[in-house]
């Protein structure tokens, strides 16, 4: 059973992802133009790629996936103005726009890091392309090429425990899928310390030991989501003990096997939470 | 009163006379040519041309295409009969009748050709693997090295079905700019061997002045058919720059080229009439290649490689905008411009069409009056 150390902090009691960070994600959960919508889910296995820009490929920020939608808008001779938030959304998922997991923590991680080191996230994560043409590939185009796998690599991040978990680590699902062959991601966005008391309000009102609240966010699409509902959102982890697994799942609401992310976590080879290497400094 | 005038002053006359006659005899034939487009249904298609999809541009389907034809057959016509000299002009006249050949045979093909099948590497590979005719599989190994060029340069292109493939267009090109370069480097005399800087006497940079005109006269070619994107705006801007290489070709004692130039101005004034916005026609890509080429290799023969970014400022301008659209989509995954060229960028930015066209009229024509500036240095 995981204990909380009384030494703590009232300041650790609660930790929360930096600023711009922050920023970044409230701008993919409602993309700065038009009516505000929420960032669409891009699944890089099932969509066809159109041309090499990155925002096509699930890969783009918020300001880019609103450029684009603005010249898809007036191609279609839409104007963005008078759409609704859903009715952009919907806009947004026909012209395959939208994010992807790993592009979403990319980006994410990429303004904590910026803010925190003054560097690039790729600074700290390689992309796990070999030779000269991967490499430079690589190199020229982390966001398409730093995906689930190479932030979950040995040389870009390490294996933490969940008393250690703090924002900015990231939870990362490997093999997932009915196939097992699907990775996802996730980024702590906050770490909350919970005594008995907070606890109270909480899910888990019965239970009597101490436990942690990871807040995350992530990009993700439901089979209760249908075409149109998927995308960047929120959730929450109530953890009791060592075993992520054994946390209540929290999200859009839903808990327990309703909840696609604690069933594709479930359904995982392997579920860790990894601290990136720019995380420690 | 010509009695009078000096000899030189007496050529002036004659470069003017042409460049009349030039537009008056287009003016004539163009009513008829454009009938003629129609009813052949030499037209606009779709084609899966994204930038008709903008609202200024949906009205140009169906539009006439090839009126260039128009601009290439008055000039090689009235060349041939009243210009034609072996040491200035025939070649000239070559290059510029390769390039319209290639332009004809491309717009024709985007208009009655049918999509052409372009294999990829992988699928390449694969037959090399596994096709049942040995000798077919053998054939694709050897060619193996042009099909992983092909490819790559298709990668510069925007996405055809139809029409003559990029790597056809610049193996076509580079015939043009080869022959270029052996009348300049071999015929012209040593004069050439050097390039004329303005301020500052001659530059000689040896044998690498070859590729660089064959460079000079593709990079211009496509330069011209690039911003050939919106009515009147490729037109009204050749009309300063070969009335420019007219001038500069008189000031230098090059009657036959300034004639030559002259007669390509008057041309396009007429050509430029009938496609001011809405146009009765269009240049196609006979037109704009064939021009290209011509203003490339009319720019070199009288020694003016230094003034050619001037001269031809926009439509190096409006190159320069696609190469960097196609780096920073391919090597960096981003948009630079809205869209390339510069002049759809400018469009999606919010200008509308004649702004645009205006806009970039005024400051081809600044940039010419200084290109002829620099040049009399």
């Amino acid at each position: 059973m995981h204990k909380i150390n009384p030494e703590k902090t009232e300041a650790k009691m609660r930790q929360k992802i930096s600023g711009n960070a922050c920023a970044m994600i409230d701008a993919y959960l409602s993309l700065p133009f038009g009516t505000r919508p929420n960032c669409p889910y891009f699944n890089n296995r099932r969509q066809k790629i159109r041309g090499s820009l990155r925002v096509v490929k699930g890969k783009g920020t918020p300001t880019e996936i609103a450029e684009e939608c603005a010249i898809d808008a007036k191609f279609a001779r839409v104007k963005i103005v008078d759409l609704s938030a859903d009715k952009l959304k919907e806009f947004l998922i026909a012209n395959d726009l939208g994010i992807d997991c790993s592009g979403f923590a990319y980006h994410v991680l990429n303004a904590l890091c910026k803010e925190r080191t003054g560097k690039n996230v790729q600074d700290f994560v390689k992309p796990l392309r070999t030779g000269f043409i991967g490499g430079l590939l690589g190199h020229l185009r982390p966001a398409e090429n730093i995906g689930v796998i190479a932030f979950a690599h040995e040389k870009n991040s390490t294996a933490i425990k969940i008393s250690e978990a703090k924002p900015g680590d990231v939870i990362v699902f490997i093999g997932t899928g009915n196939d097992k062959t699907y990775n996802h991601i996730l980024v702590i966005t906050a770490v909350e310390y919970m005594d008995k008391l907070d606890r109270n309000n909480d899910t888990d009102k019965n239970s009597t030991c101490e436990s942690i609240r990871i807040s995350y966010a992530h990009s993700y699409a439901w089979p209760s989501d249908g075409i149109w509902g998927h995308g960047v959102r929120k959730g929450e982890i109530l953890i009791h003990n060592d075993n992520l697994l054994d946390a209540t799942w929290k999200e859009k609401g839903v808990t327990g096997n309703e909840n696609y992310t604690f069933e594709s976590a479930k359904n995982a080879r392997e579920i860790s939470i990894r601290r990136i290497k720019f995380n420690y400094l | 009163m010509t009695d009078f005038l000096p000899s030189q002053i007496q050529g002036l006359t004659d470069i003017i006379g042409f460049a009349v006659i030039a537009c008056l005899t287009s003016l004539v034939v163009a009513p008829l040519f454009i009938r003629l487009l129609q009813h052949f249904g030499i037209t606009r298609q779709e084609n899966g041309d994204r930038t008709l999809g903008l609202e200024s541009q949906e009205e140009k389907v169906n539009t006439p295409i090839m009126g260039g034809v128009l601009v290439i057959a008055t000039i090689a016509i009235l060349t041939y009969f009243f210009n034609w000299d072996r040491s200035y002009t025939w070649v000239p006249i070559g290059v510029m009748l390769l390039s319209a050949g290639l332009g004809a045979i491309d717009d024709l093909l985007n208009i009655f050709g049918g999509n052409r099948r372009q294999r990829s590497l992988a699928q390449t590979k694969t037959l090399i693997c596994v096709h049942k005719n040995l000798l077919f599989r053998i054939w694709l190994a050897i060619i193996f090295p042009w099909t992983i060029l092909k490819r790559t340069v298709s990668i510069f292109g925007s996405k055809q079905r139809k029409g003559v493939l990029v790597h056809e267009k610049l193996f076509l090109q580079f015939l043009a700019g080869a022959m270029t370069a052996w009348w300049i480097y071999w015929k012209l005399g040593e004069n050439w061997h050097q390039i004329y800087m303005p301020f500052d006497g001659y530059l000689s940079i040896g044998g690498w002045i070859v590729p660089l005109i064959i460079l000079i006269v593709m990079f211009t070619a496509n330069a011209v058919n690039i911003s050939d994107g919106m009515d009147g705006l490729a037109g009204g801007m050749l009309i300063p720059t070969f009335g420019a290489l007219a001038f500069m070709a008189w000031i230098s004692g090059y009657d036959s080229l300034a004639i030559l130039n002259a007669v390509t101005a008057g041309a396009l004034v007429t050509y430029t009439y009938f496609n001011i916005k809405p146009a009765r026609f269009q240049m196609g890509d006979v037109g704009s290649l064939g021009l290209g080429g011509l203003l490339a290799i009319n720019a070199l023969a009288i020694n003016s490689m230094a003034i050619l970014p001037f001269i031809a400022f926009m439509f190096y301008v409006e190159a320069t905008t696609v190469v960097i659209q196609s780096i920073g989509r391919h090597v960096f995954g981003r948009r630079v411009f809205l869209m390339a060229p510069l002049h759809h960028h400018l469009e999606l930015s919010g200008w509308s069409e004649e702004k645009t066209i205006m806009r970039m009229w005024v400051v081809h024509l600044g940039m010419v009056i200084i290109g002829v500036w620099i040049g009399l240095h």
